[in-house]
Order: structure tokens, then sequence, then C-alpha cells
């Protein structure tokens, strides 16, 4: 099954969403009770794939920034603190997409689609974004299937502390890319 | 709206140091020609079919 026979639009407020099914409670209930208010306050924009009237698949997106504090020793930090020095720690920002949410519908499930899916996340941002964005960002469910699936698709933990969570945050550095 | 975004963490200490070893290899560890080819023409297709 190719994502390409399926065409693609951003959410409107017209779109019938009542049919969409990807086998999980709280995405369904984003997708069809939440995405178009959340795209109407623009905190996260949805896309979708079609297949006549049909959603298959869908994905929201949201400008995002991964903060990195660094990681100087506390000792030197203390040192610092001790004779006064002006706070010298630095602060990185890596400009990214977050990928709020993913969902392909059960019909279509097992058949490669979160694989191209992702793939043209990927593509699609690094040639379509115009403002500068080093990261793909998202929060994973905390399940071996959807872990395992970004794994092979070259996403990376970002945290060892969500370990235990319920969702994980992982990355795609679209340097890579270049 | 009864969805929360999870908002993304900012990242000290060691994670910081985990994570800025990895993206300091992203320029040599790139992704396959051939891979990059395939994600690109993928992206040409869909959006051929939308305009």
């Amino acid at each position: 099954m190719d994502l390409s026979d399926f065409s693609f639009s951003s959410l409107t407020e017209d779109d019938d969403l009542t049919d969409f099914d990807c086998n999980d409670i709280e995405m369904n209930e984003f997708f069809k009770e939440d995405s178009k208010k959340f795209q109407s306050e623009k905190i996260t924009n949805t896309y979708l794939f079609r297949e006549g009237n049909k959603v298959i698949a869908f994905f929201s997106i949201s400008n995002d920034c991964l903060n990195d504090l660094g990681y100087e020793s506390s000792i030197w930090n203390k040192l610092h603190r001790k004779i006064k020095l002006p706070n010298e720690k630095r602060i990185r920002q890596y400009p990214a997409v977050k990928i709020t949410r993913l969902g392909v519908d059960k019909d279509y499930q097992g058949k490669g689609i979160s694989h191209q899916l992702l793939d043209f996340i990927k593509g699609w941002t690094f040639i379509e974004h115009k403002p500068a964005c080093r990261l793909l960002i998202l929060d994973a469910y905390n399940q071996p299937r959807q872990i395992e699936m970004y794994l092979k698709n070259d996403f990376i933990f970002l945290l060892n502390s969500d370990e235990n969570e319920k969702h994980r945050f992982m990355y795609f550095d679209l340097m890579r890319l270049e | 709206m009864a969805t929360i975004l999870n908002i993304t963490p900012a990242l000290k200490g060691k994670e910081s140091k985990k994570f800025n070893a990895v993206i300091s290899k992203s320029k040599a560890n790139k992704i396959s020609e051939a891979k990059k080819e395939k994600m690109f023409a993928l992206v040409s297709k869909i959006m051929a079919k939308k305009a």
C-alpha cells in the first residue's frame, strides 16, 4: 500500500472525522473532539490522508524548541557561585517540529502506512518547513509496538528518565538528511 | 479541550551530554542516499497530487 495513493490535505472545519478509528481511545478522542479546536487556536495543525471521504491516517504538528541547559559539573557550578562569577551556564536552543499526534485507521494498520507517514513527515518538514528546524520531536506511547516502530524509523530516545513513564520523548535529527 | 500536549523537557546533565554526543555525529551518520531519495520522491508525489 502506497501513501501517495491517498489524497493529502490540511484539516478543515468541514471535514467529517466520525468514521475514523485507530483502536486507541485517547487518539480517537483527540482527533474527533479536539483537533479542530487545537487548530483554530493555533496550538497544533492537523493533516489528513484520505481515500475518498474516509480518513485513513492523520498527523498533527506544532513548532517546538528543545532547550539544552548543558552538562557542566556541579563542582564547577558551586565554585562559580562561591567566587561570584557571573552565571556562564550556556543554553542552547534547537528549533524543532513536534509531532503531537499521529494515527492510522485500524483498517489500514499493518500495511506499512506508519513508516511511510514518518518518512513523509521527515521529508516534508525538511523540504517545505520554512523556518529553520533541526529536530523532529515526539512523545511516543511507551509500548513495545510503538517504540519499535519509531526506533526502526531512526528516532532516538531523548531521555533516560522517562523510561518507566506512559510516554517517552524521542527525536530525529534532520541534519541526517543534509 | 481534553487533550494534553506534553511539553518538551529541557535537557541537562547526563542527558544533555548524551544528546550532544549523538547530534555531533549526525553529519557523519547520514541517512543513506537511497532511503533519502525514496523519502523525497514520496513527498514530491504526494505534493504534486495535492497541487
